[in-house]
């Protein structure tokens, strides 16, 4: 469905499913992994954690691996830059990928991103040999600043996460994506399809969700809708819409209409 | 003496280490590799990443690492997880 030509690229890998889905809240891993294979993506997310011997998430590489996803570990759950930085080097030492998802958030009601921790931590991984993708929020000044610190793509939230409130600022992320050249992954807060859509349609490069489709009532239908979603949205973005206007402008011409009064001429 | 052991003579009790947070026996043989085997972590276990008092080992590093009395040691994996 995704197009052979509109591949994009993240830090040098070359992707053709523009979704980034994450792995949390299915009804179950035989859900979540049918919904991974219906999105389409080709990239996942996971936490790192203290797992006891026995636990169902032990496996959890191995199942994803073994279905073909790429893993992108996040530092979810951090509060400071310290955690963050610690979690990557966890993260890429479990893993063997230099990809780290960098979230730092400020607390745990909104999980809203600590821009001051946040760059403080770009600025660290960077250096460090990381492909940094930040979770930062809907701000282009931010945005331009994480670009200039060697960040691989920024991920502006479209909404709290786990929200599904949709994009609340539509103009922001236009600007965003005018002002860095980096990958702009809508990361958080999409609650359906049509926000997938419209993100795309914005000029967003890729989207990043997850309770969208794991919270669906159908997560594997909901994640086949956000797969279409994803291509419609890119399309017509590529296609170039059509410029808006405040009044009606008729598609029929007016002229050659039929006179409804025409009676017998004598 | 009333027979309580002594907090300030640690040589006489039996050493700890804590293990995902929670206290255990520190191995015999001092060996981070045998407190590892307690939890069914090898040298081959895919997906694994170790903290031995808040820094990384390296998996190269398992194997000549020790751990003490008082250690804090993590063993983490990926789960699942979103934004």
């Amino acid at each position: 469905m995704e197009s052979r030509d509109d591949l994009w690229m993240l830090a040098g890998l070359p992707l053709r499913s523009r979704l980034i889905v994450g792995t949390a809240r299915y009804p179950s891993v035989s859900v979540m992994l049918d919904a991974l294979e219906a999105s389409g993506t080709e990239l996942t997310t996971v936490a790192l954690r203290r797992v006891s011997p026995g636990s169902s998430q032990e496996n959890l590489y191995d199942l994803l691996t073994a279905r073909g996803f790429r893993i992108l570990p996040n530092t979810a759950g951090c509060y400071t830059a310290k955690d963050a930085v610690l979690t990557a080097h966890l993260a890429r030492e479990a893993l063997g990928t230099p990809l780290i998802k960098l979230e730092v958030i400020a607390d745990d009601e909104t999980l809203l991103p600590d821009i001051v921790q946040l760059l403080d931590a770009t600025r660290s991984l960077v250096r460090e040999g990381f492909t940094v993708l930040p979770y930062t929020n809907d701000d282009p000044v931010t945005a331009k600043r994480l670009e200039d610190l060697g960040a691989a793509a920024v991920m502006p939230l479209a909404a709290p996460i786990g929200s599904g409130l949709g994009i609340r600022n539509p103009h922001n992320l236009t600007l965003i994506r005018s002002r860095v050249r980096i990958p702009v992954i809508v990361d958080a807060g999409v609650g359906t399809a049509s926000d997938v859509a419209i993100a795309f349609e914005l000029g967003c490069d890729a989207v990043l969700l997850n309770s969208a489709i794991a919270r669906a009532q159908e997560p594997v239908r909901m994640a086949r809708a956000i797969r279409h979603a994803a291509v419609a949205g890119r399309q017509a973005f590529l296609a170039g819409r059509m410029p808006q206007r405040l009044l009606a402008d008729p598609t029929s011409p007016m002229a050659g209409r039929i006179d409804p009064n025409a009676a017998p001429i004598s | 003496m009333n027979g309580r052991s002594d907090p300030s003579r640690g040589e006489l009790r039996a050493a700890w280490v804590v293990l995902n947070g929670e206290r255990r026996p520190a191995p015999a043989t001092g060996l981070l590799t045998d407190l590892l085997a307690t939890v069914g972590v090898t040298s081959d276990t895919p997906a694994v990443a170790i903290a031995l008092n808040g820094r990384v080992v390296p998996r190269a590093g398992w194997a000549a690492s020790r751990v003490a009395q008082g250690d804090v040691i993590d063993v983490l994996r990926p789960i699942q997880g979103g934004t």
